[in-house]
């Protein structure tokens, strides 16, 4: 079952968010490049691509992570401030 | 080529880490056994798959399929890295991995001389199997554009030679890598290129050809930077709570 798991984790990574934002990215890039018919709005299906990986991987970053064990300090300095 | 040496050799370092993490604590002759068994596994693997995939299949949906799964390592790179430099998480490091593996494998009784360690062997043939798998699964997708074959195994090869010759100066040049700094480089580039092999694979007239890609990875550059800004002036939980 580890095994497994570990495999999941490979391919798919830590977090559902990514894998699934990656998908919803890839849909809609597909269906704006299918469904249209102009030149420029189907150059622009690339420039839609890119954004919405970008949104994916912004939706995939907790935003208020804990620090980690080995930055802290410089966490809590920072919160400090 | 330098996106799959970088990829490949990180990917090789980590499994080199458990290797000697097995040959250290345990028998270097068990280890080596297990990572053998592994490493053949790979070549198999390698050899079926990789030319029925890039033979046969037709190039635009190769390319999808391709570019989807560097869009998935490249990305999940990307955000370690980017919370790393936020200082979210704790730096990538071989030596560490190298340290906790070594941990894990000192409460065990090993068998006597002369007697397999099957429980070595199967750390070894684990670490190797996954971590080569991943080294597949990128060389194939890089190598789906029939231009970049040569250069993507030829990338894999420098990186399989670079990591045996630090395993050959035993554990010790493991501490001194910047695996953060490379993971971040490695995740860009993967990125750049699956967002512009999956575009391809879905038809998208790129303005500026192949070029694109240099478009790409200044764009994921710039922006990531901005999300590790973001992110570091955020507080995190575990600060909200100490001030409490």
């Amino acid at each position: 079952m580890s095994a497994v798991h570990a495999l999941r984790r490979l391919v798919f990574g830590e977090t559902w968010t990514l894998p699934i934002g990656i998908g919803l990215a890839v849909g809609a890039a597909a269906v704006v490049r299918l469904t249209t018919s102009t030149a420029w709005l189907q150059a622009a299906s690339g420039f839609l691509l890119f954004g919405l990986l970008v949104a994916a991987l912004w939706g995939s970053l907790p935003a208020r992570a804990p620090c980690s064990r080995s930055t802290r300090e410089e966490c809590r300095a920072r919160s400090d401030r | 080529m330098l996106g799959a040496a970088l990829a490949c050799g990180i990917e090789m370092l980590e499994a080199l880490a458990i290797v000697l993490a097995v040959a250290v604590t345990r028998r270097p002759r068990d280890a080596v056994v297990g990572a053998l068994a592994a490493l053949l596994c790979c070549a198999v693997l390698g050899v079926v798959a990789g030319p029925v995939l890039v033979g046969h299949a037709a190039e635009r949906p190769l390319r999808l399929i391709a570019g989807i799964a560097l869009l998935l390592f490249g990305l999940e790179w990307l955000r370690k890295a980017i919370l790393r430099l936020a200082g979210r998480r704790s730096p990538s490091s071989p030596y560490r991995e190298f340290v906790e593996e070594k941990e894990k494998l000192e409460g065990g009784l090993v068998p006597p001389e002369g007697r397999a360690d099957w429980a070595a062997r199967t750390v070894a043939f684990k670490g190797v199997l996954l971590e080569g798998f991943e080294v597949i699964l990128i060389v194939t997708a890089l190598a789906a554009r029939p231009s970049a074959r040569a250069a993507a195994l030829l990338g894999a090869g420098v990186a399989l030679v670079v990591t045996v010759a630090i395993g050959a100066l035993l554990h010790r040049p493991l501490r001194r890598l910047p695996e953060s700094a490379m993971k971040y480089a490695v995740g860009l580039l993967l990125t750049s290129f699956g967002t512009f092999f999956t575009g391809s694979g879905l038809g998208v007239p790129w303005p500026l050809g192949e070029g694109t890609l240099i478009v790409l990875l200044g764009a994921y550059l710039a922006t990531s930077q901005g999300m590790v800004a973001v992110l570091a002036q955020t507080p995190s939980i575990a600060v909200k709570e100490a001030s409490v």
